[in-house]
């Protein structure tokens, strides 16, 4: 059952990646999005807009708890990650598939499973999606771009970018338990924030 | 990169919520413009710098001299995708940059902002502290009023905490 997933895994895998080397500007394009600085930044930034949105005094603090909720989740789905690869060190596909793989990117050294930048963004949308369900949306799509780009270019495996997507759900869902059982602690550090001119 | 899409986004983000005291310009509106234009210079100087080979700091010696380089469609995409052993930067970096970034586009919306609201603002609320203030006053008032406001509530502001 299990090799029959992988093998599955593997077709999916090598369909998309099968995709590149095509198109020139495509190629380009999808490295750009695959790349380390494009996505995580601009899931950062979407936090930063946040912080200083919103027209209202509550409607602001709201937002300022959200993104307090999503720095938190950063950490915990980098920390899960983390135990995932202490758990399963898996090859990356150029390795694995070396002959069929077509590889049009740097060679990570870091173990495949899961793709860390797609768990941030994943629990990153769920939080925001919580009070601003446009923003996370769009956060959600950029991430799954992300997590194809990667698989296009040959350093990831699709079931890579599903375990993202639970990794990224669980992350999302202990730091919004987090936020409502230490309120108190998100809301001291926002008054902080304020005695700088920073929040409120 | 960073800098400048830390500061378009941050105009977008105060120019809709009414923060005047971090606005580039007075009008709102040419502040949209201004953070659009900043957010798409940002990421295509990034990704765009080493096609061309152009140096910001080779101005100097004529601007001939700055497109010497040019790369092939193949090596484009390689160019800015390099391990973080080969010169890359790693992820807790990034994070220590993209912090220093978003600091000083607020400190640069915060003097700009200072001229947009007065350097001293006429109206004041007694009750306002925060980004509430900076939607009519600078951030040197704001910070003065908000960090004897704070003080002097400490212990009701703390107090669920303790």
């Amino acid at each position: 059952m299990f090799s029959k997933f992988i093998e599955l895994d593997y077709e999916v895998t090598l369909f998309i990646n099968g995709l590149s080397g095509n198109f020139p500007i495509l190629d380009l394009l999808v490295q750009i999005t695959a790349s380390d600085y494009l996505m995580p930044v601009s899931f950062c930034l979407v936090l930063f807009f946040l912080w200083f949105s919103g027209n209202v005094i509550s409607q602001r603090n709201n937002n300022q708890k959200v993104v307090l909720s999503g720095i938190l989740s950063i950490g915990l789905g980098n920390l899960l990650v983390l135990c995932a690869n202490l758990v399963w060190n898996r090859p990356r596909p150029f390795l694995v598939l070396e002959n069929s793989i077509n590889l049009s990117f740097y060679r990570p050294t870091d173990p495949s499973f899961p793709i860390n930048p797609v768990v941030i963004g994943i629990s990153l949308s769920y939080i925001i999606y919580m009070q601003d369900k446009s923003l996370g949306i769009t956060v959600f799509l950029l991430s799954l771009l992300m997590g194809f780009a990667r698989i296009f270019v040959g350093v990831s495996f699709f079931s890579d970018l599903l375990g993202a997507l639970l990794f990224g759900i669980i992350s999302g869902l202990i730091s919004i338990w987090i936020r409502k059982n230490c309120e108190n602690v998100f809301s001291c550090f926002i008054k902080i924030a304020k005695g700088f001119g920073l929040a409120g | 990169m960073v800098f400048l899409m830390c500061l378009g986004v941050l105009q977008i983000s105060v120019s809709r919520s009414g923060i005047k005291g971090l606005w580039l310009t007075k009008s709102g509106f040419f502040n949209r413009c201004l953070a659009v234009i900043l957010i798409v210079i940002g990421p295509t100087y990034f990704f765009v710098q080493p096609i061309f080979g152009f140096d910001i700091s080779c101005f100097g010696n004529g601007v001939i001299g700055c497109f010497s380089k040019t790369l092939s469609m193949d090596e484009i995409g390689f160019a800015r995708n390099i391990n973080d052993f080969d010169g890359g930067i790693a992820g807790a970096q990034q994070a220590i940059w993209f912090s220093l970034a978003a600091l000083l586009s607020i400190c640069v919306s915060a003097v700009s902002g200072a001229f947009v609201t007065g350097l001293h603002s006429s109206k004041l609320n007694n009750e306002a502290y925060g980004l509430a203030m900076l939607s009519y006053s600078s951030y040197t008032t704001t910070l003065n009023r908000s960090v004897k406001f704070v003080w002097k509530n400490c212990k009701t502001n703390f107090s669920g905490l303790i």
